[in-house]
């Protein structure tokens, strides 16, 4: 799971349940390798589209793959 | 040392051009993430290539200072932009570690290079321009070191390079028989790099697991 500004995401989780690369998943939603390490790392957040299109790779809600951190804002 | 008409306008398109292209939607080569790094980079370029003229400016009011070489000025404001667009791209887009990497590889290669020439060039017995080329290569020895340490000891690496690039501003920054231009812009091309991985990989909090 990583966080940035406030959003987590499970998408390294979701690749390595699917035995993908992040190449593999990089070509699947048309980005580079390095945009899929940035995502998994928690250092860049997505467009709408691309979290669709990453959310339609793995065949998940995107909510499932993209949610509002709470711990950041419930202290 | 002047720059030459075709070198600038050479320099100008490849640094420029691809950006124009991009923002009207001719060249289609970048994802949304190197986008957003690019526009980044841009914007940070804007800061500091503005406050770099602003400087040149003020010091040249306060000094009395005058141009000698306008194109030494032109290609010194160019390479600032360039640079720092390009190093504020490469640590998005790659992170600090692989940046400096690269950064080391590419001044220990361009060191190795200008040895090899100056060795030759320099003439001599064989055994003297085998010695004269060791002698030059022997500042390759601390590029190839921190480019190795860049990826295993990031913080160490910084500092390493950090004191490099001071003495280094130290070195070269020295009053010297040549036009400031010419060694301003010298120092920028040398040390920026240098001390700009330096303290990318200072700031590095952990060794991030990046897999395949």
């Amino acid at each position: 799971m990583s966080t940035n500004d406030g959003v987590r995401n499970h998408v390294r989780r979701h690749r390595r349940l699917r035995e993908l690369t992040q190449q593999d998943l990089a070509a699947r939603v048309g980005v580079t390798r390095q945009t899929i390490i940035s995502i998994e790392g928690g250092k860049y957040n997505p467009s709408v589209g691309l979290a669709l299109r990453l959310a339609e790779a793995f065949g998940v809600p995107v909510e499932e793959l993209f949610q509002i951190d709470r711990g950041e804002f419930d202290d | 040392m002047t720059a030459g008409k075709a070198w600038i306008l050479l320099a100008g398109v490849g640094a420029f051009v691809p950006g124009i292209l991009r923002e009207l939607g001719v060249m289609r080569d970048l994802d949304e993430f190197q986008r957003e790094a690019s526009r980044r980079a841009a914007f940070h370029a804007y800061l500091v290539g503005g406050l770099a003229v602003v400087c040149i400016i003020t010091g040249l009011h306060l000094f009395g200072e005058t141009v000698e070489y306008p194109a030494d000025m032109v290609t010194l404001i160019l390479v600032i932009l360039w640079l720092t667009w390009l190093f504020s791209y490469l640590m998005s887009f790659w992170g600090a570690q692989r940046t400096a990497v690269v950064v080391l590889l590419a001044f220990g290669a361009f060191w190795t290079l200008f040895g090899v020439l100056s060795g030759i060039g320099e003439g001599g017995t064989f055994v003297e321009i085998v010695v004269g080329i060791v002698m030059h290569l022997i500042f390759v020895v601390p590029f190839v070191l921190g480019a190795y340490a860049a990826r295993r000891r990031p913080v160490p690496t910084g500092w390493f390079l950090l004191v490099v690039g001071a003495f280094l501003l130290y070195f070269l920054g020295r009053p010297r028989a040549l036009p400031w231009t010419t060694q301003l812009l010298t120092l920028t091309s040398l040390v920026v790099p240098i001390l700009a991985c330096g303290i990318g990989l200072v700031r590095v909090k952990d060794v991030s697991g990046e897999d395949a």
